[in-house]
């Protein structure tokens, strides 16, 4: 399965993280995997690469994490969305969107 | 099922954060689920630069630099100062050389110990986080330091020198006088404490072959 590089991963990890959250909360490790399956592959979280952000969102208080009884009675640390974070992703989705509309652009551009 | 939890604890580097068991648990958690999941897909971590990651997300990057170089290279200056008063109190004579007709005067011993302040210098810097050239650094703040002191110093002098017209051999004097100086206070103890610091520059526990070992990006 092709992938994209640790660099491009990273700037889009606020918005892997935030869009998976939008939908359903989750704990570290389902998230990393949804975010796995959604993306077919093209994007893949591990431990190291995603702690340190969901970090860094929940400091932010774009996300919440709290300790929680999920399947099997295990106790897991599961994130939510805030508002604050809900109010961030359009914002970021659009920026994203002209990001890759103007790549795409310029992609024609050389094909022409 | 290993013990996660253990396993995390004894590589992750996030000693005085608030939520440090918590993060441990988290992360114990993660690789249980993994585990469970039968996902083989693990690769190598860097784990110093994994722990300091944490470490910045949860204290922001003022915070992690104080503590994982600010701190030890202050450290390492108070001890080399430290280090220095003791071997002059405790009677033992510095050596004298004359460079261009100038005494330098220096302690053998004070050198010959500074490797010691080096190594915990970057030992310090190793634990709170810090990697290669932050844990140098943080051996040899002391002597960086002075150096820049020293250097500014020197040009402030020898720009006052030539304003003064005081001739080219009150300059040559002046120059030779800071080259001494600093070559002997400052050159050949930053040589020392980076000799110290050498061997713990790059250390950092790895996983054993055979083990699972958490990914990197």
């Amino acid at each position: 399965m092709a992938s994209v590089r640790a660099e491009i991963k990273r700037g889009s990890a606020e918005l892997a993280i935030l869009s998976v959250l939008a939908v359903q909360r989750a704990h570290g490790y389902e998230l990393a995997k949804r975010i796995e399956q959604q993306t077919g592959g093209v994007l893949r979280f591990d431990m190291a690469s995603l702690y340190p952000m969901l970090y860094r969102l929940e400091k932010r208080g774009w996300v919440n994490g709290a300790w929680e009884t999920v399947a099997g009675g295990r106790r897991r640390r599961c994130y939510t969305l805030t508002p604050s974070g809900r109010r961030k992703l359009e914002p970021l989705r659009a920026e994203w969107r002209l990001f890759f509309g103007a790549l795409d652009r310029l992609a024609e551009v050389s094909r022409a | 099922m290993r013990d996660w939890n253990s396993f995390v604890r004894a590589r992750l580097r996030i000693r005085g954060l608030e939520r440090q068991q918590e993060i441990i648990r988290e992360l114990a958690d993660y690789l249980g689920d993994a585990e469970r999941d039968g996902n083989q897909e693990l690769q190598v971590c860097d784990w110093a630069q994994f722990s300091q990651e944490i470490r910045r997300a949860e204290e922001g990057n003022m915070a992690t630099r104080l503590r994982s170089l600010w701190l030890p290279g202050l450290m390492t200056g108070v001890l080399s100062v430290l280090l220095l008063r003791v071997v002059q109190y405790s009677g033992v004579h510095p050596f004298i050389v004359r460079v261009w007709d100038l005494p330098l005067v220096f302690y053998a011993q004070w050198l010959v110990l500074l490797p010691l302040v080096g190594a915990a210098g970057a030992l310090v810097c190793g634990r709170a986080g810090g990697r290669g050239w932050a844990r140098l650094t943080a051996a040899v703040f002391s002597s960086a330091a002075l150096l820049v002191f020293f250097s500014l110093t020197w040009l402030c002098v020898a720009v006052v020198t030539v304003f003064r017209g005081e001739g080219i051999a009150q300059l040559g004097m002046l120059c030779a006088t800071f080259a001494t100086v600093i070559g002997v206070w400052i050159l050949l103890p930053g040589a020392a404490l980076a000799v110290g610091a050498f061997p713990f520059l790059w250390t950092q526990r790895t996983a054993k072959p055979g083990e699972p070992r958490p990914a990197r990006a």
